[in-house]
């Protein structure tokens, strides 16, 4: 993991951003770390892969947030079974997190898949 | 259009008095203030509604979005999103929920009313039969919405003045049967006046709210610190005398408050 994100009480050190139009999904210090393994689709999708399966991806670092209200700005994709994947609220790229329906409390952001300020 | 002359929404948003809208609080919620401080200042929710095809999403997306690129979107389509906003050196977190697609599932969208504190009731000015429609959105409103709720009517599609079916002054007319609704005319596609939607929702909304303050802090004080709360503009000023104890002034109004922190949870 690249050094200096988490701070000595486990939070996000720096903001968290979209990778691709920078908006901000973090503030500093209101996430924790958690490790968890999580399949996300990949977020590089061509025309063909729509046809074939999803490609899925194994993350495992993830910002754990407990309220969505904490996230600055984040986009919530409709059910995909018990999950809502969480995009960019601006240009809507994604997914980058992962929501279950069933774990109420539990907001997942996965460091592979944003930027920090 | 609705028939009925002078139809006024029950309680309508000019009335801030009403007993049961101060905010009860609960002991959890009184704990879970003493948790540090938010981020943001304000929550609210924001629900958009409307027929089929008005243009609900192009709203949200256009609030939401400048920089918008069809290429990136995700296929399984956005459901609601967070979104802070600065209004008057406040931050507010907005959650706008687009209710396209499940027009028809009445128990899925009632629990999106009951929580919504604005609500953007949205026409196609091009399709008479949108603005047709508009009454029986309007049941929807009475029968789940709080009737708190800011309510905005816009009618959308600006942009296609040569196919407009209905004009201004019929969608004035019918934001004028409902006390307390506004109206614009707006377009998605260039984005004329969307901003300008969302954000004078929310200055209305937050208006509401501050009365709300008001006459809580005013019921627990029994009004003596009334007049001293109402010069309390800011939202997070801290008390100078006690600030380990100005969270609870939702509990109980604190003794020294030369200002306090009021923390906002709707």
């Amino acid at each position: 993991m690249e050094q200096g994100l988490v701070s000595e009480d486990g939070k996000n050190a720096r903001a968290v951003l979209c990778q691709r139009c920078g908006c901000k999904v973090l503030s500093a210090g209101v996430a924790t770390l958690a490790k968890r393994e999580l399949l996300l689709p990949s977020m590089k999708k061509t025309s063909l892969a729509e046809n074939s399966e999803q490609e899925c991806e194994l993350l495992i670092e993830h910002w754990l947030v407990h309220d969505m209200f904490t996230f600055d700005n984040v986009g919530f994709s409709k059910d995909v079974g018990s999950i809502k994947f969480l995009v960019c609220a601006d240009c809507e790229v994604g997914p980058i997190g992962w929501h279950n329906l069933k774990e109420q409390n539990s907001f997942y952001v996965a460091l592979d898949r944003v930027h920090h300020e | 259009m609705d028939p009925r002359p002078g139809y006024q929404r029950a309680g309508g948003s000019s009335n801030h008095h009403s007993a049961s809208s101060s905010p009860a609080l609960t002991g959890a919620q009184a704990r879970r203030r003493k948790q540090p401080l938010r981020p943001a200042d304000f929550k609210l929710q924001v629900i958009i509604i409307g027929s089929r095809g008005v243009g609900k999403t192009s709203l949200m997306e256009r609030f939401t979005d400048d920089t918008f690129c069809e290429a990136c979107k995700s296929t399984v389509g956005v459901d609601f999103k967070i979104k802070t906003v600065e209004l008057r050196g406040k931050k507010i977190r907005l959650q706008i929920w687009d209710t396209a697609g499940q027009e028809r599932f009445n128990s899925i969208t009632s629990a999106y009313y009951r929580s919504a504190k604005g609500i953007i009731l949205v026409y196609d000015l091009t399709k008479s039969e949108t603005f047709e429609d508009l009454p029986k959105w309007m049941k929807m409103i009475d029968k789940y919405a709080s009737e708190e709720a800011e309510l905005l009517l816009v009618g959308n599609k600006l942009d296609c003045e040569i196919d407009r079916e209905i004009t201004k002054q019929q969608g004035e007319k019918f934001a004028q049967q409902i006390t307390g609704m506004r109206f614009c005319e707006a377009s998605a596609k260039d984005n004329f006046n969307v901003d300008e939607i969302f954000l004078k929702l929310v200055d209305d909304i937050l208006k509401k709210v501050k009365m709300t303050i008001l006459q809580f802090t005013w019921e627990r004080s029994n009004g003596s610190m009334l007049s001293k709360i109402m010069t309390n503009d800011a939202p997070h000023t801290k008390c100078e005398t006690c600030s380990a104890k100005c969270m609870e002034l939702y509990i109980a109004v604190c003794r020294h408050i030369k200002g306090a922190v009021i923390y906002l949870f709707i």
